[in-house]
């Protein structure tokens, strides 16, 4: 193989840059995304459509390296290797030296794991790859129904447009950015588990009727869900805790506003602010503050002005320059200001499509992602909506408040949840 | 399935009580296993070593210096015994910090063994020791394990050559030494800075390309 003589290697995206420092606690910088199919899922075959899936997403086949300015990512041949699950979710999956790929593929039951570390991509990214496992899953496992057909599935790209940064393609140099300040925001202060373990509460729920109590209040499922999971946790906040606003802080893929099939990072955040102290905390008053921010920010000019003005950070002379290490001490120090401007974090993952063929064989799709407090993942697959907490507290109090106000709105909700070590709690 | 007459919601697996309130379940469990697999208690011993190693050394260090004032010898012995001992704890350190980094491990124990040995040599009253044998018996040893491990462990040059380059730099340090006249010795320096010179020059003949791309992966801003 000549063409591999000259190590490819690529700079981390924009985003990608400020994880490897921010990594704290139970805060992995890992998420995972999951498919649950109808069967028990088959090891050798996981393997196969594994190594076929990195074949159509040659970027993910790379290590991480430190270099004197900058974090790189370089190519490499390493496969992936499909194990059991048996890991706590989103377990650390890189290790400073460590030369492995930064995806892990398990699978439990019938469930295939996909886990990644979010240098390598965002959301996206990683369930356009989950979705090309699960393809070639079910093309090799049921060989019979499918024969050689190909499906085409609505995020076909070329490699080179996988390859592409989209933050670069959309950087333009702002002169002056109309910081939108952000002040302290309230912080749950729950006890946490004394080691560093994720708490998954995993509630199932019908897309239908979740949509239909929305519509109740002239409003998305999206909006409906993240004004009750502020007022959840308005439910734990003492009046005292009622100084400072709850944040929810909303992760949005920019490839929708900005187009590009790029299989990097691409996405920014957004905040929702909610004041309890200047205003009423009436649950229809909570869906109109969410509703009327998700409609400013979410447009184009303002995503942009957000996504520039982080740019801005990497292009700074000054910054490039500083060695590593000391970049890293930095990029800490901003990380925990910032930390302490969210609540929660709430990330809509969105309707997952598959090939029509193919729909009977799964379940569902999931979304968990690693947090150092309190994170909502929503994630629907067919009529099947998946409402994922990820937490470091002990305390499940917000999840119980969220769920009981949805099975008071009576819809049915199923709950999952990890457990930890056999003989302790169950 | 289980039930939470409570929370108003079903629960998958085998539970003892609600996952949201704790409380108690209605209804028989259908499946025994849950939608998660019981997972092993996580390992926490990080920095477990560098904490026995620290241990260790204030450990020595204070029984040393007990024995000593115990012991009364007119000499301080015990505050060699306790340099002996820094040095040893942060010759170690740094390896434990770096274990996953074999090459780099090398390097820097190559840079803090000699600085080491010259300021041991200058506070005993200097007798020319570290830079006669010292110094150019670790540039060697170094330069040489790094040829020997890659070989055996089939590590690619790329992964190594910056820290060969900055050993080979450092083995011809010596020179100066040897053209100062410091040097009492002269057999080690001059096969070191030779044998530097000679990995060096075959460095960058044939492997310059290689040396290139390397530093343009590692120096990009």
């Amino acid at each position: 193989m000549s063409e591999r003589r000259k190590l490819g290697w690529r700079r981390l995206d924009n985003a990608a840059k400020i994880f490897p420092s921010t990594r704290n606690g139970t805060n992995t910088c890992v998420f995972r995304f999951s498919c649950e199919l109808l069967e028990d899922i088959n090891p050798e075959i996981l393997q196969d459509a594994a190594n076929a899936a990195i074949m159509d997403f040659p970027g993910f086949q790379c290590v991480m390296k430190r270099g004197v300015f900058w974090y790189y990512l370089e190519q490499c041949n390493l496969m992936p290797i499909v194990y059991e699950e048996k890991k706590v979710v989103c377990a650390p999956i890189y290790e400073e030296g460590e030369r492995k790929l930064l995806f892990e593929v398990s699978y439990y039951q019938k469930r295939i794991n996909l886990e990644v570390y979010h240098v390598l991509t965002d959301g996206t990214g990683a369930m356009h790859f989950l979705k090309n496992i699960v393809y070639h899953y079910l093309k090799l496992a049921h060989k019979e129904d499918f024969g050689t057909e190909t499906f085409v599935f609505d995020h076909d790209a070329s490699l080179a447009q996988r390859a592409s940064d989209g933050f670069k393609k959309y950087y333009q140099k702002i002169r002056k950015t109309k910081r939108m300040y952000l002040g302290r925001a309230y912080n749950i202060n729950f006890k946490k588990h004394d080691d560093e373990r994720l708490q998954i509460i995993e509630g199932i729920a019908s897309v239908k009727k979740v949509i239909e109590v929305a519509h109740g209040y002239n409003t998305t499922m999206t909006v409906f869900l993240a004004a009750l999971l502020i007022d959840a946790i308005h439910k734990e906040m003492s009046l005292q805790n009622e100084k400072y606003p709850l944040v929810l802080m909303i992760p949005v893929n920019l490839r929708q506003y900005f187009p590009s099939e790029t299989a990097k990072n691409f996405f920014g955040m957004i905040g929702a602010p909610y004041d309890f102290k200047s205003r009423s905390g009436e649950f229809s008053d909570i869906i109109s503050v969410v509703n009327s921010i998700f409609k400013e920010e979410l447009t184009t000019e303002r995503l942009s002005l957000r996504m520039n003005s982080l740019a801005a950070l990497e292009y700074n002379p000054f910054i490039r320059v500083v060695p590593l290490s000391l970049k890293n001490l930095i990029l800490r120090r901003i990380r925990k200001i910032n930390n302490q401007r969210e609540t929660a974090v709430l990330s809509n993952v969105g309707r997952v499509t598959m090939p029509e063929l193919m729909k009977p064989y799964i379940q569902r799709f999931s979304m968990i992602a690693s947090t150092l407090r309190l994170q909502l993942c929503l994630c629907s697959f067919e009529d099947s909506l998946q409402m994922v907490f990820s937490s470091s507290f002990i305390s499940t109090d917000i999840q119980k408040h969220f769920f009981r106000s949805l099975s008071n709105y009576g819809i049915d909700v199923e709950i999952r949840c990890n457990d930890f070590y056999q003989k302790e709690g169950m | 399935m289980l039930f939470c007459p409570k929370c108003i919601v079903s629960v998958n697996g085998d539970k003892r009580c609600c996952p949201l309130c704790q409380g108690e379940l209605s209804g028989e469990s259908s499946e025994d296993v849950g939608a998660y697999p019981y997972i092993e208690r996580p390992k926490y011993n990080k920095s477990k070593l560098l904490r026995i190693v620290s241990f260790a050394a204030i450990v020595s260090i204070v029984v040393c210096v007990s024995i000593n004032l115990m012991v009364s010898t007119r000499v301080w012995w015990s505050l060699f015994a306790a340099g002996g001992i820094v040095c040893g704890w942060i010759a170690s350190s740094v390896g434990i910090v770096y274990k996953r980094k074999l090459f780099k491990n090398i390097t820097w124990q190559l840079f803090i063994l000699t600085t080491l040995a010259v300021l041991w040599d200058w506070i005993i009253g200097w007798r020319g020791w570290s830079i006669d044998y010292v110094l150019p018996c670790t540039c060697l040893a170094s330069m040489l394990s790094m040829v020997v491990l890659s070989k055996v462990m089939k590590i690619p040059v790329r992964e190594y050559i910056v820290y060969f380059v900055l050993d080979a730099v450092y083995g011809i340090v010596p020179i100066i030494f040897f053209l100062t006249g410091t040097l009492n010795v002269v057999y080690p320096s001059v096969i070191c800075v030779a044998a530097s010179i000679v990995s060096i020059s075959a460095l960058i003949l044939f492997q310059g390309k290689n040396m290139k791309e390397e530093m343009a992966r590692k120096m990009h801003v």
